[in-house]
């Protein structure tokens, strides 16, 4: 059984196709990197599995009991607005039925300081978040979803605009919560993306998918356009992952 | 002034009017300048106008023709935009205008008498009735609860919406519970500043605020203050040299704003 199993599934805004034929398969625990061009519909991937957007035909299946959590690109809200990190935190404890006057409890509050401190943002608990490092923003929105423990994690652009030694803290970051969650990311960040995956996506309308028992070909690549081979082949960490397709482009 | 207070109701009713204007302003005013809701603000408030000339083509009260007017324009912009995803500013300047439209046109066709639309457009606090107190009395309190009530919903729904969504919560709801929230503070503002003048009222006091505080709460606890404060003294330079109400609040409060901003960019 997996985490989460799409079937032919086609996505369209109005008239324009954003997304076609895409089967994808998330074994338990895997750690995905989704890569591709700008507007290829990698974001659109994300909001259909978080039942944001709904798909014109195929299905989306995520295992019964199975929580999600999701951290938007930092981009997707206004940085200026009034609230603390420690909101923002408290914000994933929020019930989804409602009910007058509740508020927070004394559990909720202690497990936002724990899942603070483990992501050592409990020193900027009364910082309102546009005065964070981008890479103290990630955490907050990391830590936003982790207070409700999520089985999947999906994670956009976590690391785009960072600087390097920023964009590897997120990845170590990952990586260690991908001990027992099931992490999804989508990255522009080539390099460091080989280092912590076990499985890669790449998403231009339609899907390429190479999951461990298949290896990585310059070949498959190839098909899709846009997709920077020539980045891949120049990071050491996936000569090993290309076959002898690989080899020989670089040459 | 102070002996005027107790010897006249009308400036009684000014006193109240304006504490329980500036309540709402503080709340509702930080809203819409968190959510960038002042442009929608603006079009609720001067469709309203339409249903204010409807009451007195029909002789029912305007106000309330109004608030009908502001509640409808304020729905069909959210419907319409999610529906046909046209540009919420499109659809804003449309009901913007034919709500004037509507408003001159119902009046120049009620028979006889032409009321004067001076003090709906900008508003006269010292002519505020005891009646459209407790109409203000009531909806400020309705205002109040629902915001306190769910507090951090809103406060995670002008935040980000779509984590919300994600999270599983109504945000369509919590939309038009806000839309229909900004329609009756518009409502209460329209005699204390006026269709033209209630953005300004909605807008300055947390603007001030803002350049004191980062937490929302705060804001409009700050905001509500610098309400009283601003709308109080604006209401006795209007008194003490006779001047309207709803102009002189305004420029005291932009003038607070422009010295605070000056001031506060100078320390730092």
């Amino acid at each position: 059984m997996y985490d989460i199993e799409i079937k032919n599934l086609q996505v369209n805004y109005g008239d324009v196709v954003a997304l076609r034929d895409i089967n994808l398969k998330v074994r338990h625990k895997s750690f995905l990197g989704i890569i591709g061009p700008n507007g290829g519909g990698k974001t659109t991937l994300f909001k259909v599995i978080l039942g944001l957007i709904k798909p014109l035909s195929g299905t989306v299946k995520v295992k019964d009991n199975i929580k999600i959590g999701y951290v938007p690109q930092s981009t997707s809200f206004d940085k200026s607005f009034p609230i603390l990190v420690k909101d923002v935190i408290l914000m994933g404890k929020l019930d989804k039925t409602f009910i007058a006057f509740k508020r927070y409890s004394q559990k909720d509050k202690k497990e936002a300081v724990e899942v603070m401190k483990k992501l050592d943002i409990y020193h900027l608990k009364d910082r309102q978040i546009g005065e964070l490092s981008g890479g103290q923003l990630q955490r907050v929105l990391i830590g936003r979803t982790l207070v409700n423990n999520p089985d999947v994690l999906l994670l956009d652009e976590p690391t785009s605009s960072l600087d390097s030694d920023a964009k590897r803290e997120i990845f170590d970051l990952l990586k260690e919560l991908n001990k027992n969650k099931t992490v999804l990311v989508i990255t522009h960040d080539m390099e460091y993306v080989f280092k912590y995956i076990d499985s890669l996506a790449c998403v231009n309308q339609n899907i390429h998918y190479h999951d461990e028992d298949k290896s990585i070909t310059a070949d498959s690549l190839k098909d899709v356009y846009n997709c920077p081979i020539n980045l891949l082949l120049q990071s050491g960490a996936v000569q090993k992952r290309l076959g002898k397709e690989g080899e020989g482009l670089n040459d | 002034m102070i002996e005027a207070l107790f010897e006249y109701t009308f400036l009684r009713n000014a006193v109240v009017s304006s504490l329980i204007a500036s309540i709402v302003c503080g709340i509702i005013g930080t809203i819409i300048v968190e959510k960038k809701l002042v442009s929608m603000s603006g079009g609720i408030a001067h469709t309203s106008f339409g249903g204010i000339g409807l009451g007195y083509l029909l002789g029912f009260e305007p106000i309330i023709g109004g608030l009908i007017f502001a509640v409808i324009a304020a729905l069909s912009i959210s419907k319409i935009r999610r529906e046909t995803k046209t540009k919420s500013d499109t659809l804003i300047g449309m009901f913007w205008a034919v709500g004037m439209a509507l408003g001159i046109l119902f009046i120049s066709m009620a028979s006889g008498y032409q009321p004067d639309m001076t003090s709906y457009l900008f508003g006269d606090i010292l002519t505020v009735s005891t009646t459209y107190i407790k109409i203000m009395f009531v909806l400020g309190l309705f205002i109040v609860f629902i915001i306190s009530a769910a507090f951090n919903y809103w406060k995670a729904y002008l935040f980000d919406e779509e984590y919300l969504k994600v999270m599983g919560v109504d945000v369509v709801k919590l939309e038009y519970l806000l839309f229909i929230l900004i329609s009756l503070s518009i409502v209460i503002l329209i005699k204390v500043a006026g269709i033209i003048l209630a953005i300004a009222l909605l807008t300055i006091p947390p603007a001030i605020s803002k350049l004191f505080t980062k937490d929302l709460k705060k804001i409009m606890v700050l905001s509500i203050i610098f309400g009283i404060i601003l709308s109080f003294s604006g209401l006795y330079i209007s008194y003490t040299f006779n001047i309207p109400s709803g102009s002189t609040i305004i420029l005291v409060a932009v003038t607070v704003f422009l010295f605070t901003s000056f001031v506060k960019r100078k320390i730092n």
